[in-house]
């Protein structure tokens, strides 16, 4: 289904916002918005419109589905209705509540 | 036209089929050949450009 | 300026749209591909007619997410669109194709390109999987709210692209496209609202319950960790089985028609040059080569089944760790897993990647992993010295040794970029984000065409290239004549036997025999030419009861068990065929990284099948 960006979530106050590469497979909540950071080889700005494009908005539902075989790296993640692999330290720069 | 000038005639061919072929690009484009780089993605394999592939 | 001449459309969608197939469909075998001038990305360019009589032209674009172009690729699809590429003409209308399973990030895709202000279709494609999942799209609501034309298309069906076709036809196509577009490059912020608008416009036009809850199911398997890993070694394994037991009975059909066809003009035509020619060039070296058609067609039967089923990205998945150990990139894996009968395809996706170093070290190790012209060689050793035998309870050792000697290759390929990457280039890796798309039952049409295409290409190869090669290779063989009165195989006094018996010391540590290293060089411009190439050697060499014996078992009763073991190993590394090797020069644009390629897999050839040879001879005595 397609939902809406969810009014609970422009009401709600997130209990604790931490990052999407930090969460454990099963875990399901939104995203919160995106971190910056230099740490990544690429130039934030490119990194922050490439999840954009890929669905990671805020209020976006997100729900870690698989984890790989090797260090729990790269997860499988379903972004509202899209299916998308990242690696965990890429999945750091997502800010992330549950619910 | 005797066996050993057809033979020797198939075996010119194709040789200058080979050659033509694997000559370098430079000299391909200077005598006017098309630039066979047709090898790009899986549809692009198999095309009459690009033979590269199986 | 587009006056007179056809107007030209510009092919527009995100990956896995069925943009390829659709442009197909519209342009059936009226296409032509070439290169964009200055650029190594491909240039695909069709026409095709409308129902009202016009002739258009179209222009197949890779595909890409949105216009900010990240890579050459998608900056050639930006360039092109905005009319700024030099050499192109500015495109008359723009089509883009969607996935109608999948409208989420498409939608942003079309706001952007109506913003560039050129006339504009959007056609769904895909429409059938929607209808059969129990979707509903409202096509009149979802073209107003966008401001273009919507259609539906199927692909893959016939007549499925009559809505576009008529489309196209009411497309108020100006003489004089304006050179002016309203594009900018988007901040995040604009992106943020483009797809806020794109899924607020979604969930008004469309229903769609997806096939989200089959393809969560089936991930928590195909994705576990231990059960995904164990599943995909059994796919790659019953692969290869496949290969090798299934293609046999129409193998055999082949052999034996061909030796059918060989005996019969044998007996026609006279003793002598010609008769050899033909006998000994022609159907012994291409024929060995055309036996191996069905084996070509039943891989290429999998990898294009796994790939249209979705199944490739979750193997890229499993594989990523491995992967990212070892520097290569994520997303090269699926074009080179996808491409893994040839090398060249995976060598040219590599541009998908942004970062030089990581391209070129894609790039280098691609052919370790791929190559289906080793298919031949594998096969004539290994059914010419494994036994035929099961192991480990139902595992035919053949099939095991063929799985055995490409996963040699994989991990090589792993090994030689883990060097490159960690030793010679210290780098961190990018970052690694890739889409999953939903499972879909793979289209029969879709595969029938692709193995047609690829069947065609073989047959293609086999009639022009290799039968050149062979014909030479005979001249070669054959002349000059031994003088009267010489005792042994006329071939030692031939140019081929000179050159072979000449190099021979250099091979002999690896235990290679003359006929060997004769097969290797014009193995440089084709593979599985080696298999021809000792085809027609030893039917060359034979003399009085041995002649026309097949190849099989004069290498079975002729080569040593440590010589046939070295002589797989050389070919699991063996340097790269001419044609790729042009294709990484003109990738790399350098003559530099073609020359360490063949370098560095020449030495690590030698040195594997040294290993071997050595180790071997050592066990067996």
């Amino acid at each position: 289904m397609i939902p809406t960006p969810d009014k609970a979530f422009a009401d709600a106050t997130p209990a604790v916002t931490a990052t999407l590469g930090r969460r454990a497979r099963g875990w399901s909540g939104w995203v919160t918005g995106l971190a910056p950071t230099d740490r990544l080889t690429i130039p934030w700005a490119e990194m922050e419109r490439r999840l954009l494009e890929m669905g990671f908005v805020e209020g976006a539902r997100v729900e870690l589905l698989q984890e790989g075989p090797f260090g729990r790296d790269p997860i499988a993640v379903r972004v509202d209705d899209l299916t998308v692999a990242l690696r965990r330290r890429d999945a750091d720069v997502v800010l992330v509540a549950e619910g | 036209m005797n066996e050993t000038t057809l033979v020797l005639g198939i075996v010119l061919g194709a040789t200058a089929f080979l050659v033509l072929r694997y000559l370098p690009a430079g000299l391909k484009a200077r005598i006017g050949l098309k630039d066979g780089s047709a090898c790009a993605t899986k549809s692009g394999c198999g095309s009459k450009g690009c033979d590269g592939c199986h | 300026m587009n006056g007179p001449a056809a107007p030209e459309i510009a092919l527009v969608g995100c990956p896995n749209s069925g943009k390829t197939s659709l442009f197909n469909a519209l342009t059936g075998s009226r296409q032509k591909v070439a290169n964009y001038a200055g650029v190594t990305v491909e240039r695909k360019e069709g026409a095709f007619v409308t129902p009202a009589g016009r002739p258009i032209k179209i222009l197949d674009l890779p595909g890409t997410y949105s216009l900010r172009g990240r890579s050459p690729d998608e900056i050639v699809t930006r360039d092109v669109v905005l009319g700024r590429l030099e050499g192109e003409e500015i495109p008359d209308a723009v089509v883009c194709v969607a996935d109608a399973t999948n409208l989420r990030l498409v939608l942003r895709l079309v706001l952007e390109l109506k913003a560039v202000g050129r006339p504009m279709v959007l056609a769904l494609n895909m429409m059938d999987i929607v209808a059969r999942q129990g979707g509903r799209i409202d096509i009149e609501r979802l073209s107003k709210e966008l401001g273009v034309p919507v259609v539906e298309t199927v692909a893959v069906k016939k007549g499925g692209t009559a809505a576009l076709l008529a489309a196209i036809d009411e497309l108020p196509l100006l003489e004089d496209p304006p050179t002016e577009h309203g594009w900018r490059e988007p901040s995040a912020a604009e992106i943020r609202a483009a797809h806020a608008e794109a899924a607020r416009i979604l969930h008004d036009c469309a229903f769609h319950p997806g096939n989200e809850q089959f393809t969560r199911k089936l991930d928590r398997v195909l994705l576990h960790p231990v059960f995904g890993v164990v599943i995909l070694l059994a796919v790659l394994f019953l692969m290869f089985q496949a290969v090798f037991t299934w293609a046999t009975p129409a193998m055999d059909l082949i052999k034996a028609g061909i030796e059918a066809a060989g005996v019969a003009v044998g007996e026609v035509l006279p003793d002598g040059l010609l008769r050899s020619l033909i006998v000994d060039g022609v159907f012994a070296g291409v024929g060995a080569v055309l036996v191996f058609l069905p084996q070509i067609v039943i891989l290429f039967f999998f990898i294009i089944l796994l790939e249209d089923f979705g199944y490739m990205a979750r193997a890229a998945f499993l594989m990523d760790r491995l992967m990212a150990g070892t520097g290569l990139h994520g997303r090269a894996f699926i074009p080179l897993l996808s491409s893994f009968a040839c090398a060249i395809p995976g060598i040219m996706a590599a541009r998908v990647i942004e970062n030089r170093r990581d391209r070129i070290a894609t790039i280098l190790v691609a052919p370790l992993m791929t190559c289906s012209a080793r298919l031949p060689v594998y096969t004539l050793i290994v059914a010419a010295f494994v036994p035929d035998r099961t192991v480990f309870g139902g595992f035919g050792l053949q099939g095991l040794v063929m799985f055995g000697l490409f996963a040699a290759g994989i991990l090589s390929a792993l090994a030689v970029a883990f060097v490159v990457k960690k030793i010679v280039w210290r780098e961190a890796p990018e970052p690694f984000i890739m889409e999953l798309p939903d499972y879909k039952m793979p289209a029969p049409a879709n595969v029938g065409l692709g193995l047609w295409i690829r069947a065609g290409a073989f047959l293609r190869r086999a009639g022009t290239v290799i039968l050149a090669l062979m014909i030479l290779i005979w001249f070669l063989s054959t002349f000059p004549a031994p003088p009267d009165g010489a005792t042994g195989p006329a071939i030692d006094w031939s140019i081929a036997g000179r050159i072979g018996h000449f190099l021979a010391p250099l091979f002999e540590p690896i235990g290679f025999n003359w006929q060997i290293v004769v097969a290797l060089i014009p193995g440089m411009a084709a593979r599985e030419v080696a298999v021809g190439v000792l085809a027609t050697v030893y039917a060359l060499s034979a003399t009085g009861d041995e002649v026309g014996q097949a190849l099989q078992p004069i290498l079975t009763a002729e080569w040593s068990l440590p010589t046939a073991l070295s002589f797989l190993v050389w070919y699991v590394f063996a340097p790269q065929c001419l044609s790729t090797l042009a294709v990484v020069r003109r990738e790399t644009e350098s003559r530099l990284w073609p020359a360490i390629m063949f370098a560095y897999m020449f030495a690590l050839a030698y040195a594997a099948s040294f290993a071997t040879y050595r180790i071997a001879g050592a066990l067996l005595t």
